[in-house]
């Protein structure tokens, strides 16, 4: 079967969805939207009562909200990492799932900063890490980094875009309203697919997945060192950087094996997203969860034995306040999905999904037991505080912007799955005949 | 699937928790409290002989005292006959700051003491506040000599009785010099029967650069007299040489290690100049678009 022919197997599949829209979508956006404004109620309480509504204190001056930001960003950079390092290698097999990696990395970037200004109790004085920047500080090369990577996804993702906008231009079978049509010619920049132009996009892709593999890794290494370079008790660690990488990669390939299965369930590509995706996906989780777990425990069994008495606290507040969830983050979190994984007789779809999902919710945790418990053990006492002050719990609000920040990630993949394909016609326009069940 | 189905199923459930979010996040109005203020006041007899009264006024949350600006604290002296001295706002800090102006009278006790009283007189939801103190009006002058070489501070305190100086033998003196963050006690000790305290400046005190130093002589928040003190600035440290030279390339001065510099330069250059090196791909596509549609039309 041809390219044309493919393409118009696609659109005949999402004809519906991009024709039109069910109750059932509006309701589920009804649902996320009331979610997203629980968390704009939190944000207006935050910003009337101040930083007193939340959990945070003196000593704990970050909290829920910067977890969020690790993970999100974390997710942004797996999804780089995977679609990059999908695209460089040129496997087919990738070709269904790229473009979840790319929207993956597009929107967590975009969710992910948000949490720190929610953190920053003087946001009236941000701009003075652009008017005043300091390059000798993490932060500013974070700042920098986010920017830079943010730019360079969007350029990425636009390239990626740019053959499918044209074959939408072109299509006749849809019925789509004009204003979108025309959105679909300008954003093709007239596009007809000359070998040319094939060629333009094909270097310029390679070019970019090479770059923002690069950026992806510099800069959640630079976002490891905003802990790493600190002398706090956890943090101070010389494999902060490649252990975040690898985190990132960890639940970057959880939330790509969750969202395969639910885009594989709302828009029915059995016949697209088919098992061999699940397996590949869950083979990359589990040698990450093996990388990702001997990391740990490097990490932690040098803190231990080096017996520093800071460290040595540390540890055993891990291994009694926080010890349930030290368990799930660095025992369940990692020895679940390999073994989901790891023997074939349990690699169901349903099963690697499931392992997926205590992946990322693994690795929250995880993102908490490293930011809460240093900041509770603290070297010195602070002046005027008091013991309550020591302990962390989020509030209402804490978790009103958190789950407003799930709830528009959900709806910003929503809005671009109806714009755009989540399965790209053109990368699939060259999967050989074999690699899908439908031309079988 | 109908539509009543759909609305029974969906929009009333959607609805009943949309309204309970906003139920959750609404919080019940919270009745003012009253505030129970606790003042306090100081009083300070600086070198020129100037009085200051200072009031604060806090507001005790969970045993944290939190300060009380804004409210207007009058100042009297006198027992029955009240002398009003003024009034000031607190500060952000709950601090409420009089001086008192040159040659104002102030009536005197029988036992020679004045009393100064501090009042808030309340709002609606600040209950009054006062707090008064007794003092005796004392002078401390303080002389720094070289007697043998040796930096000697000698200090006589004395009162005035009907025109006359007379000495205030057996109370507390001070003598401190100042630092940045608290004053250095140098020497502690009782007056002698003539009022006077003798006592030396060590010869290693780093001053600025000139070699400065403040001493100050103080009757430290004394039962009788409050703070009274007498300063003076005198050549007698040890000069400190400050390095102005031209600031290092360091993580913590104005200018980053160069080597910081070059890597994040190369680093952004590289970057920045493959997405613009993308950026005119693009606009070169467009431009081969065009170019081809007016071949075609052609």
């Amino acid at each position: 079967m041809n390219d044309i022919a493919i393409q118009d197997k696609l659109l005949a599949k999402f004809k519906p969805h991009l024709e039109s829209t069910t109750i059932r979508w509006y309701l589920v956006l009804i649902i996320l939207v009331a979610i997203f404004g629980w968390g704009i109620s939190g944000l207006v309480t935050q910003i009337t009562g101040g930083h007193i509504v939340t959990g945070m204190r003196d000593n704990v001056v970050w909290g829920v909200y910067i977890v969020n930001f690790i993970f999100f960003m974390g997710l942004s950079y797996a999804g780089a990492l995977v679609s990059g390092v999908l695209h460089l290698f040129n496997s087919n097999w990738r070709k269904p799932i790229i473009r979840m990696a790319e929207l993956v990395t597009v929107i967590s970037l975009i969710i992910g900063p948000f949490f720190i200004f929610f953190c920053i109790g003087r946001l009236d004085r941000l701009h003075y890490l652009f008017i005043h920047p300091r390059i000798q500080s993490p932060i500013s090369w974070d700042v920098i980094g986010i920017t830079t990577d943010l730019i360079g996804c969007f350029i990425y993702l636009y390239l990626s875009f740019i053959e499918d906008f044209a074959i939408l231009r072109d299509q006749t079978s849809i019925n789509l309203p004009k204003w979108r049509q025309k959105i679909y010619k300008y954003l093709a920049l007239g596009y007809t697919g000359t070998p040319r132009q094939k060629k333009i996009i094909h270097q310029s892709r390679s070019l970019m997945s090479a770059m923002i593999i690069a950026i992806a890794i510099i800069v959640y290494s630079v976002l490891a060192w905003i802990f790493g370079v600190t002398l706090q008790p956890g943090w101070d660690s010389t494999i902060f950087g490649p252990y975040f990488v690898i985190a990132a990669i960890f639940s970057g390939s959880g939330l790509m094996i969750i969202l395969m299965w639910l885009f594989r369930r709302i828009y029915h590509l059995e016949e697209f997203i088919t098992k061999k995706h699940f397996v590949n996906m869950g083979v990359l989780l589990m040698v990450v969860a093996s990388f990702y777990g001997y990391f740990t425990f490097c990490d932690y069994l040098t803190k231990w034995y080096g017996s520093v008495k800071i460290n040595a606290e540390l540890i055993d507040k891990l291994f009694a306040e926080f010890n349930w969830m030290f368990i799930f983050a660095n025992y369940i979190g990692i020895i679940i999905p390999i073994v989901i994984i790891g023997i074939p007789q349990f690699r169901t779809i349903r099963n690697i999904s499931i392992g997926a999902v205590i992946a990322v919710v693994a690795l929250w945790v995880n993102r908490y037991i490293i930011v809460i418990p240093t900041l509770e053990t603290p070297f010195l006492p602070i002046q005027d505080s008091r013991a309550d002050w020591l302990s962390y719990s989020p509030t209402w609000v804490e978790w009103s912007l958190t789950a407003a920040g799930i709830a528009i990630f959900i709806i910003m993949f929503k809005l671009v799955s109806k714009f755009i394909p989540i399965i790209s016609f053109s990368e699939m326009s060259g999967v050989e005949d074999r690699e899908l069940k439908i031309l079988e | 699937m109908n539509k009543l189905m759909i609305v029974k199923k969906f929009i009333i459930p959607i609805v009943l928790i949309i309204s309970g979010f906003s139920v959750v996040g609404q919080e019940a109005p919270v009745e003012e409290e009253t505030v129970e203020p606790v003042m306090e006041m100081t009083y300070l007899k600086d070198t020129e002989g100037n009085i200051n009264l200072s009031s604060s006024m806090v507001n005790y949350v969970n045993r944290m005292p939190v300060p009380l600006p804004g409210l207007e604290i009058v100042f009297h002296a006198g027992e029955d006959s009240l002398v009003n001295l003024g009034s000031v706002t607190t500060d952000e800090d709950g601090w409420a700051i009089m001086e008192l102006d040159d040659g104002i009278s102030l009536p005197v006790g029988m036992d020679g003491s004045v009393r100064y009283f501090a009042e808030y007189t309340g709002s609606e939801n600040i209950l009054p506040a006062d707090y008064e103190v007794y003092v005796t009006d004392v002078n401390l002058d303080m002389e720094l000599s070289l007697v043998d070489s040796v930096k000697t501070v000698s200090l006589r305190a004395y009162s005035i009785i009907d025109g006359e100086e007379v000495p205030v033998p057996d109370e507390d003196v001070y003598v401190y010099v100042k630092r940045m963050f608290k004053d250095l006690p140098l020497g502690e000790d009782f007056l002698d029967e003539n009022g006077e305290y003798i006592t030396e400046i060590p010869d290693d005190i780093p001053g600025d650069a000139d070699g400065n130093i403040e001493i100050i002589a103080r009757f430290n928040d004394h039962y009788l007299f409050g703070t009274v003190e007498d300063r003076q600035t005198i050549q007698w440290g040890v000069p400190t040489q400050y390095d102005f030279a031209v600031s290092q390339r360091t993580l913590w001065t104005q200018i980053a290690p160069l080597w910081m510099i070059i890597t994040l330069s190369v680093l952004l250059a590289g970057v920045w100049g493959h997405y613009i090196f993308v950026i005119i791909q693009l606009f070169r596509l467009r431009k081969i678009a065009r170019k081809e549609e007016s071949t075609s039309l052609v």
